[in-house]
């Protein structure tokens, strides 16, 4: 009789005490969730288009001369840094993605730069044709993170 | 053997600087890893030996290829971060939808 009103309060105990603990574990969770900007169709298309453009471009290093593509290298430098700006323009919670935008960026300029200051074949003939693979797979690994994010349901 | 074999046996070092069967035995268990990037990795690594041996890169191009891996582990490492934050981010929307919303109304 004694055992079974005990059990009978702790029954009626047990509900409000599973709600704090809901509660509490919510708070928890949601104090250590860092924000993450949600799947974004405009940042995918801008990196599968920027990717094919700036590979198809780089390719080329190898066998035209530097003065031949240079209006070619600028407006790839202003169609990705666009892109960039719109990303930035997203915020903290895109601050990954954003900076993945700035390392493509800065491997970009680097690869620019080596066309410019080399000679050709001197870093070899098929040198460019490889620097533009690196390209090519640092956009899929940007693409794959964008691919990765949740789809905002709400 | 592979040509990417016969190229590091073929290197000269007298002095003994380069382990070559560590090299080749890093390249190899590289490519059979599970992860994608790793295999990748390798995969490029391998390839521009063989471009270096067939003289369509110079030394001078293979390091600066290999230099520019720093960067695809860059971006790796922040794909495996958001992959990780979009987790965490499904679980407290999880919680916001299923836990609070629905359960919550049932207690």
């Amino acid at each position: 009789m004694e055992s079974g009103r005990t059990f009978s309060i702790m029954a009626r105990l047990m509900v409000p005490a599973g709600r704090w603990m809901l509660v509490v574990w919510t708070a928890l969770i949601g104090a250590c969730t860092i924000p993450v900007a949600y799947y974004d169709a405009t940042t995918y298309r801008n990196l599968t288009e920027h990717k094919a453009e700036m590979m198809t471009l780089v390719e080329g290093f190898d066998t035209l001369a530097y003065s031949r593509n240079e209006a070619r290298i600028d407006q790839m430098r202003l169609a990705f840094r666009k892109a960039y700006e719109y990303e930035l323009g997203k915020g903290k919670p895109n601050s990954d993605t954003a900076k993945q935008f700035a390392v493509i960026k800065k491997l970009f300029e680097q690869t620019v730069s080596e066309y410019r200051e080399t000679r050709p074949g001197e870093l070899g003939r098929k040198y460019f044709q490889e620097a533009a693979v690196v390209i090519g797979q640092a956009f899929d690994i940007a693409i794959a993170t964008e691919n990765e994010k949740n789809v905002d349901k709400r | 053997m592979s040509k990417f074999s016969e190229f590091i046996d073929g290197l000269k070092d007298e002095s003994g600087r380069l382990a070559k069967t560590e090299l080749k035995t890093l390249i190899v268990s590289a490519k059979q890893e599970e992860s994608d990037f790793v295999r990748l990795q390798a995969t490029n690594l391998e390839r521009w030996m063989v471009m270096l041996a067939d003289g369509d890169l110079t030394a001078k191009g293979f390091k600066k290829l290999v230099r520019k891996m720093e960067v695809l582990t860059e971006l790796e490492q922040i794909r495996l971060s958001v992959k990780a934050k979009a987790a965490a981010q499904r679980l407290a929307d999880g919680i916001q939808t299923y836990v609070i919303k629905q359960l919550f109304a049932l207690l």
